[in-house]
Parts: C-alpha cells; structure tokens; sequence
C-alpha cells in the first residue's frame, strides 16, 4: 500500500542539487525506473513520489484549476508508466520527459478549453487554506498576491506562461525550457522575457510591493 | 565592434538578473545601464518582476497529501489490467471457435451416421444370381444328399430377403467356379 509524504512543497530539484556528495536526482530516478522495468512495483510509487508534487503543481499553473490539474496529472504518470521502455536516459532527464507529457496533455485541454477555467477560490481571492503562524495581514497579502499571479497567468499566452511557470515554478534553465517546449533555447529566453515584461504590466499595483507595504506597518 | 544598443540590452536584462551572462557581456550591460535611464528604468522593473516571481510562482498550486493520494488512486485504478474486457474478448473468441469446430464437425458426423443406417440392399438381380447359384450349388455340391435337400430348393427361391444371409454364411468360395 502506497503511503503519500508530501504536502512540504519542496522540489526535489533543489534538494539534491544542493548536496554534490549525494546522488542525484536523474541517478535516483533511472533506479527506479529500472525496478519497475524489472517488475517491481514499488519503482513505481517511488517515481510518483518523487514527482507527483512537481508535475501537479506544473500541471495547475497551466490550467489554473484543481481538477483538471489532477487529471492531467495522473493522465500523465499514466502514459509515462505505460512507456517506460521508450524513455531514453541518454536523451533527457527523466524531469523534462516527464514534464514534456505533461505539457503535451495541458495543450490538448486548452486547446478544447480556450480560456483557463480559474478555480472559484482564486476569482473571489479567497485562498481556501491559509498557512499556519502567520498574521491576518500577510496571510491575505500572501493570498491576494497568489489570487493576482494566479490571474495575471491566465491571461498570458499559453507558450509564454509555460515558459514562465518553467523558469520561476520550477527553476528549470533555458535549455531545459527548450527541451520541453521543443524549441530553441534562445526562443525559450525570449519567450520568458516577453512573459515577465507582460506580467510586469499586469502586476504592479498589488503583489510583491503590497506585501512590502503590509509588512512595514 | 557592433554598437550595444537599447534593445539588446534588453534583451540580456534577464540573463544579467539571474547572473547568467558571460563576464564580458555582463560588464557590457553593467556600463549601459549606467548611461542609459531608460535601460535602467526598465530592468528595475524587470528585477521587480522577477523578485516576485521566485517568491510567489513556487507557492501556487502546491498539492496537498489528500490530492496527491487521490491522484495516485487514479494512477493505480488505471494501471490494473481490464480483467472484464479482456474476458468479455475471450468469451467471444471461444464462442466463435467453438461455433466453427461444431460447422466443421457435425455435417462429417451426421454424414457418417447417415452412412452407417443405410446399407446399400443388394439388388435384386445380384440375389437372383447368389439364389439361383446357392440352388446350383446346393444342387451340385450335395449329390449324396438326395432329394430330400434338392426338395427344398423352391421355398429358399421364394424367400429372396432372407436367404443371402444364410448363403453368404454357408456358401463356399467355389461359387463363381462352379457357376458356368
Ligand atoms: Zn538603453
């Protein structure tokens, strides 16, 4: 029985890159990938585990709703499980491959879908769980600045919010950009410049600088 | 050299931001910005953006245990293989096998039984021949027996359905030699 340990909202990514000594996380990943091409059904959990978080979170920046991102995402583990012998270790990261489908399926939905169906919660800025320890003020200049991002997003063009959401939700470079959006990597860098430039337009009045403003009182 | 211009300038603000240019390039921004308000204008602005974006994107959308464990479910539900509908396929491939084994084999049965319950009679001709020889023979095999066999020969004459199986019983080999 699988038993789930997450909801700290850390990337993997950093936690290894962050310890050299360490393997890393590719190394981690091609070893469980190698359990379940051996018919070990714990590789299997253990891939999930280390990207459920991820591929969840990329999946909801994209569609901006819970339960598309939660059927995008198990789409997406389900399609990279079935075709592990496909996946080509020498071609890419396991992250981007995994990614990649990801984002393939996130297309095909927007594509039918048009706009990004925002969650109810986001539209009333109204954040449905507030984090513990913090005081009234931030947790809703925290929110208000999650519900703007979050609508600012929307409104971005599809290519552009998922080079945004690569580079700042997910810390990937501009060649890994590339590599998932198949594209160049200096169109990735252009595309995340265009994006931040937009949202930049898009975010001024609240955001950052209101929780700044909050903050000092 | 090429003039480093506004927009190329710009174009390397966030690669400057996120320290990724090479020293030279970097050096190059650096001194445009120094004597350029616009330029500079724009990447304190882009560096805004940029702040808030490594604080806030990493935040959005993060799962809890409860989503990812029902995720997972889904996973699982999916990744077991369909019992029902292949068993629904191996119902109707035995189905149509069994249906053509029995097209096959039942007319070859029943053609067979056919063959079986209806001997072919002999002909009436052929029974005439085997009477009138099985007369002869007895006639002439048995010259010691006298009249009193020779007497009998009428009545086995008349009776032409149940004499063969007594003459294929008794009747010796040297039937056709003896029939001129
Ligand atoms: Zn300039």
């Amino acid at each position: 029985m699988y038993t789930a340990s997450f909801g700290k909202g850390n990337h993997p990514v950093e936690t290894w890159r962050l310890n050299p000594s360490e393997p890393t996380l590719q190394e981690i990943s091609e070893g469980h990938i190698a359990a379940c091409l051996s018919g070990e059904q714990a590789g299997y959990s253990a891939l999930y585990e280390l990207y459920a978080a991820g591929v969840y979170r990329l999946c909801y920046n994209l569609l901006l709703n819970r339960d598309d991102a939660e059927d995008i995402a198990q789409d997406a583990f389900v399609y990279a499980f079935k075709n592990l012998r496909r996946y080509d270790p020498s071609k890419a990261a396991f992250k981007t491959w995994l990614y990649t489908i990801a984002i393939c399926r996130c297309r095909n939905l927007y594509r039918r879908n048009r706009v990004p169906l925002l969650d109810i919660a986001t539209l009333l800025h109204n954040p449905l769980t507030a984090p513990k320890g913090e005081s009234p003020e931030a947790a809703y200049a925290h929110s208000d600045a999650r519900a703007t991002l979050q609508k600012a997003l929307s409104r971005l063009q599809p290519r552009l919010r998922e080079a945004i959401v690569l580079r700042y939700g997910h810390g990937l470079t501009y060649r890994e950009i590339a590599e998932v959006m198949e594209c160049p990597a200096k169109t990735a860098e252009s595309r995340v410049r265009l994006a931040t430039e937009a949202l930049g337009g898009m975010l001024r009045p609240t955001g950052a600088h209101l929780l700044e403003e909050l903050l000092s009182y | 050299m090429k003039t480093y211009t506004c927009r190329r300038c710009r174009g390397d603000i966030p690669a400057y931001i996120h320290r990724e240019l090479p020293i030279r390039r970097r050096r190059r921004v650096h001194l445009h910005l120094n004597g350029c308000a616009a330029c500079y204008a724009y990447y304190r602005q882009m560096r805004d953006v940029d702040d808030e974006l490594r604080a806030t994107m990493p935040v959005i959308g993060v799962p809890d245990a409860l989503q990812l464990a029902r995720v997972w479910r889904g996973i699982q539900a999916e990744m077991r293989p369909a019992r029902p509908a292949y068993g629904h396929w191996r119902m109707r491939y035995s189905l149509a096998l069994a249906m053509m084994v029995l097209a096959i084999v039942l007319p070859w049965r029943f053609a067979a039984q056919q063959a079986r319950a209806l001997p072919v009679p002999p002909t009436p001709q052929t029974q005439t021949e085997v009477t009138e020889g099985i007369v002869r023979h007895v006639a002439m095999a048995t010259p010691e027996a006298g009249p009193s066999l020779a007497s009998y020969a009428p009545s086995l004459r008349s009776d032409r359905l149940a004499t063969p199986a007594i003459v294929r019983n008794d009747a010796p080999t040297t039937i056709a030699t003896d029939t001129p």
